[in-house]
């Protein structure tokens, strides 16, 4: 299993968007990316949805991130 | 997944036609100035004035207001956004009714003529209260708990009351139903400037600003009481000038409304010193312009508020119009346009690209408009905010006339770069480039 940090800290939009789509691609099945965010990207989900990925957001104490992987194949 | 909805997002068909038409606004009231005649300077609620205002609050400000809110609030705030085809053209009815309504009115205040000033604010009561049905949704689901939200809430409600009371107003003139004083009108401006525009803004801005700008682990001192007190000021302000108060009483509420504006003055400039994203850009220098406005706006309103009109060197009625320029074209017209040029080529390259984002080359935001016009904008409204406030203190004609002539251009170019950023094609330059051998240009950032 890879883990992908992507960290997005600082950017202005639509730049997270961009490099975490343009990751999507070298996802494997198991693979995961975790990209730091600045605030939930909410405007996110609809791709990552039509794209066949899963999300989890949250917000702790190391700030927003959301974590998102190939949604396995039934 | 996390419950969210993914697609919190309102069609670009529904909330493109208020942002982008909203600048228009601002050109009918620089036409309505550019007609003015010598005496219009002597007081604020002189035709020209009346149609120069209303033109930039109700249509600048209001539809620009009313776009961004269908837009952030389902996608930044959590609200249900709404989705049928049946939604989605109701607000472009409502947008219809209220743009066709401020036409109108604009005309009839600038020409006086009350039968058409009574249509054109029906037309725009029309289109406000079927806004206020559509966003109602968004609104009532939003989850966030933060200044923004509240702001919003209150503010759309006082946006109802200054439409009713506006309205009243207009029939009232036209069929005589009850005797519209310098009291009953002021008491209609106060619920508009505070309770609308000015909630709206101050509320928005304690999201946007550390969000445009990055601001981490800074809580703003005053931003859980500024919504309550201004939305209880907005309406005692109401209360208090429907009844013609005494000098003494206006300076009270008035000294009391500017403490508010310092208290929200000093979190938002906290808020901006604290930003991690330094960088000199459109929004950074329409913020400092729009602070330096409220500030000048600040100070001069107490006195606007007492001095008399034969007071010298200046006269109460100029100090109030002087106080107009600064604070709805001056500080709440500088942070619309700082905002107005992130969130609409945001919303267009949203629409257009986010489906191909990441499987091909696709342009940034700020490949959609030109730095350059958009900086001449917020120049050109900067530079009639200040021949505006010097034509009131003056009684300069041609001042008020270069105000006009800048607002009416202005209002042009950024409608003309707004609409832009739905049209323009960066990746057909992009194409020719790399056909031509060199790389796809980087986006801008
Ligand atoms: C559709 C809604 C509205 C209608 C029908 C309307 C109508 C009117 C009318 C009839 C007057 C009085 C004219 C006179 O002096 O006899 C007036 C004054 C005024 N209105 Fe409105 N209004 C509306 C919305 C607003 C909003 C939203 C604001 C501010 C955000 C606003 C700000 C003002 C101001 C500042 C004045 C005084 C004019 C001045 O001082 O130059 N109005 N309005």
């Amino acid at each position: 299993m890879m883990q992908l940090i992507i960290d997005n800290r600082g950017l202005e939009p639509p730049q997270p968007m961009v490099r975490i789509l343009e990751a999507l691609a070298a996802l494997r099945e198991g693979d995961e990316i975790v990209a730091l965010m600045d605030r939930e990207p909410r405007l996110l989900y609809r791709e990552l949805e039509r794209r066949g990925f899963q999300w989890e957001f949250s917000d702790g104490d190391d700030g927003p991130r959301v974590r998102i992987w190939r949604e396995a194949h039934p | 997944m996390n419950g969210i909805e993914p697609g919190a997002v309102p069609p670009a068909r529904a909330v493109a036609p208020f942002l982008v038409t909203a600048p228009l606004g601002l050109t009918i009231a620089g036409i309505a100035l550019l007609a003015a005649e010598p005496r219009a300077l002597g007081h604020p609620t002189t035709p020209p004035l009346l149609a120069a205002v209303h033109g930039v609050v109700l249509g600048w400000m209001t539809l620009s207001i009313m776009g961004a809110t269908l837009q952030l609030v389902p996608s930044v705030l959590g609200g249900q956004p709404f989705h049928s085809r049946v939604h989605s053209g109701a607000a472009l009815v409502a947008c219809l009714l209220h743009s066709s309504g401020v036409t109108l009115m604009v005309a009839a205040f600038a020409g006086w003529r009350l039968p058409l000033l009574a249509s054109g604010a029906t037309l725009a009561v029309a289109g406000i209260v079927g806004y206020l049905l559509i966003v109602a949704r968004s609104l009532t689901t939003a989850r966030s708990r933060g200044p923004d939200l509240t702001s919003l809430r209150l503010a759309h409600i006082l946006l109802g009351a200054v439409a009713a009371a506006g309205l009243a107003l207009a029939l009232s003139l036209r069929f005589g139903w009850f005797g519209v004083t310098s009291g009953t009108v002021a008491a209609h401006a106060h619920l508009g400037i505070v309770g609308w525009l000015g909630l709206a803004v101050t509320g928005v801005t304690y999201r946007l600003l550390p969000m445009f700008g990055i601001v981490r682990g800074m809580e703003p001192r005053f931003a859980g009481v500024v919504p309550g007190v201004l939305a209880a000021a907005a309406a005692g302000a109401f209360l208090i000038y429907a009844v013609d108060p005494p000098p003494v009483a206006r300076l009270l509420l008035e000294t009391a409304l500017a403490l508010v504006g310092v208290a929200w003055l000093s979190d938002a400039v906290r808020l901006y010193r604290r930003r991690l994203r330094r960088r000199a850009d459109l929004y950074s220098r329409a913020t400092l312009l729009s602070f330096g406005f409220l500030t000048a706006a600040l100070l001069l309103a107490p006195a606007a508020a007492v001095l008399p009109a034969d007071a010298h060197p200046f006269p109460g009625p100029a100090l109030q119009v002087a106080c107009g320029f600064l604070l709805l074209p001056g500080w709440a017209g500088a942070t619309l346009i700082g905002n107005s040029y992130k969130i609409v080529p945001f919303i267009a390259w949203y629409h257009r690209y986010s489906g191909v984002a990441g499987t091909r080359w696709t342009p940034g935001t700020a490949d959609l408009y030109s730095s350059r016009l958009a900086h001449a904008v917020l120049f050109l409204v900067a530079g009639g905010v200040v021949s505006g406030t010097a034509a009131a203190l003056g009684s300069s004609l041609v001042a008020l006339r270069l105000a006009g002539t800048s607002f009416a251009t202005a209002g042009l170019v950024a409608c003309g770069t707004l609409a832009g950023t739905f049209l323009v094609r960066p990746e057909r330059r992009a194409a020719r480039l790399s056909a031509g051998g060199t790389a796809a240009p980087a986006p801008r950032r």
